[in-house]
């Protein structure tokens, strides 16, 4: 009988867990597929173009373009002292999108900013509360000059 | 249009008000509207007819503490028959029609009740991350919020087709509020029996940008409740059933994320081309729909989804229509040669949105509109065919019906 983790492992390549723990060393961890050549990333078990499982670790660049964006003004409990802040779509030059928030004065943000060209340069971890399924990490883009 | 072969029939429905209902539990607002539903049944309707019920609710373990409606309802109605409730977020309603429908069209029951219900308003500021459970959690660790995810799609559409130079998209986006509260009025059960202008929506306060207060759907307590029966029997309980020809359902990515469009709604648009399909129609039949206008950006997703408007053009479809009939009261969109009223209630803006009821609110408000009905919300026109489009979260599912008074 196969161990429960070798058992996961065939599954699911990389964890959520490795994921953020990639981000908050600054690098954005994605799984390329075997079958159509795809880019997953957040990582699932199976490609997410495809639906594939023969599926290996691998680093995106973090390059890539706004897809969009908004101004959280009515934050939900745990984000008030950040607001105003922009959550954000990135389409990245690998292909998947991944969400994350952009580093930019939220009062600067305007509608030119879609389709501007940018880069990861950081992680933020949420902390969690009691509610929610704790701490958790996204990455952090900023608008490549 | 060659006659259709009806897949069920509504002989009776009933709804409790919208807004916020502070002194009842959110079991006793569905009973109210179950009892409502089967006492309007004009030839009368016994408890014991019924074999099935069918529910629809999204937050109420979280907002209410409690689970297990089939057993509160067992207890309220007296019936020990098979019951569930379906959590298909937003869409939980549609959800559970779709499913009695099924129950129907398989041949297992003849007679079913149909119940979407929420009761939200209790949980005050914390319902703000507990709509988030209808969108992925990735999106809530980047601090999404519910009305961020429909603002980010906004900002999207307005880039790709709105015409900058001299805001009238953005000035689109804030006639369907205007339209939808302007439908309300007349509506006693609406949470919201008042005008907007659109400079007060354009002046609101900004929610998540381009998003405002004013573009969004209420936090609302309420339920409603359908007597969903076999046609075979339909007409044992009322000279005017409403038909049901179409029952279709699609899925999508619950994340917004990884959608093949930002400025649409892929399971709409699949679920539309089943419907439509199966009833061999086009858009140009459709004399009514309720639409899923949880953020005006919705209704304009739905015009295009549908076919009723081309990719990009709904908001101009918006903005003319409402210039042409400003003042009429029901406010029609008209492209080329189809008309359709959309929300005669009010829609989701302004009659209300308590989450799992929203669904089956649309069926009721056709169902009243089909049968000439709705008293002084009256749509002063010609019905016989309406369509119910109901989505969960940001379009991870869409259910359509389409209802008819005459086959
Ligand atoms: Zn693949």
């Amino acid at each position: 009988m196969k161990e429960q983790e070798e058992i996961e492992k065939e599954y699911t390549v990389l964890t959520f867990a490795e994921y953020e723990e990639g981000l908050r060393n600054g690098k954005l961890l994605g799984l390329r597929c075997a079958s159509c050549g795809g880019i997953t990333c957040h990582p699932m078990p199976v490609c997410q173009w495809c639906g594939g499982r023969s599926l290996e670790r691998m680093e995106l660049s973090g390059e890539g373009e706004l897809a969009t964006f908004t101004v959280i003004r009515v934050p939900p409990e745990g984000f008030e002292d950040d607001a105003p802040y922009i959550p954000c779509l990135v389409k990245t030059k690998e292909g998947p999108c991944v969400a994350g928030r952009l580093d930019y004065d939220a009062e600067q943000a305007t509608q030119e900013l879609i389709g501007k060209r940018v880069r990861m340069n950081g992680s933020y971890t949420y902390k969690g509360d009691k509610y929610s399924g704790g701490a958790h990490t996204c990455p952090v883009f900023e608008v490549v000059k | 249009m060659k006659k259709l072969k009806p897949l069920a029939a509504i002989v009776g429905a009933g709804r409790t008000k919208f807004g916020e209902l502070w002194y009842q539990n959110p079991e006793a607002l569905l009973t109210e509207a179950g009892l409502k539903a089967m006492e309007s049944v004009e030839y009368g309707l016994r408890r014991k007819d019924i074999q099935a019920c069918y529910f629809g609710s999204f937050l109420y373990q979280v907002t209410n503490k409690l689970a297990l409606i089939p057993g509160y309802m067992s207890r309220e109605l007296g019936m020990n028959i098979p019951m569930s409730n379906t959590e298909a977020a937003c869409g939980s309603g549609g959800s559970a029609l779709y499913n009695a429908c099924l129950g129907i069209r398989s041949g297992e029951y003849d007679v079913t009740l149909v119940g979407g219900f929420e009761k939200m308003t209790d949980r005050a500021g914390k319902i703000i991350d507990d709509l988030m459970f209808a969108g992925d959690p990735h999106e809530f660790d980047a601090g999404y919020t519910f009305a961020g995810l429909y603002a980010s799609m906004m900002a999207r559409y307005i880039h790709d087709y709105g015409d900058s130079s001299d805001g009238r998209c953005r000035e689109a986006l804030a006639l369907v509020a205007c339209k939808n509260h302007h439908h309300a009025v007349g509506n006693e059960y609406a949470q919201f029996r008042r005008e907007f202008t659109v400079e007060e929506v354009l002046n609101s306060p900004l929610v998540a940008d381009p998003i405002r207060m004013l573009h969004c759907s209420p936090v609302s307590d309420g339920a409603v409740a359908l007597v969903v029966v076999s046609p075979e029997v339909a007409k044992e309980y009322t000279d005017t059933p409403i038909y049901i020809v179409g029952s279709q359902q699609a899925t999508d990515d619950v994340s917004i994320c990884s959608r093949e469009s930002l400025t649409g709604i892929k399971a709409t648009r699949l679920a539309m081309e089943k419907v439509l399909k199966e009833t061999s129609m086009t858009m140009r039949d459709i004399h009514l729909a309720e639409v899923h206008d949880c953020f005006t950006i919705e209704e304009i997703f739905f015009l295009e989804d549908s076919g009723f408007c081309e990719r990009g053009e709904g908001w101009k479809t918006v903005y003319d229509s409402y210039e042409s009939f400003k003042g009429s009261k029901h406010i029609p969109y008209v492209n080329g040669n189809s008309e359709l009223v959309v929300n005669a209630g009010g829609g989701l803006k302004a009659d209300g949105h308590p989450v799992g009821a929203t669904g089956v609110r649309q069926v009721y408000e056709c169902f009243k509109q089909l049968r000439n009905e709705a008293g002084g919300n009256q749509v002063d026109k010609e019905l016989n065919v309406a369509l119910c489009h109901n989505i969960g979260g940001t379009g991870g599912i869409a259910t359509v019906h389409i209802l008819m008074r005459e086959l």
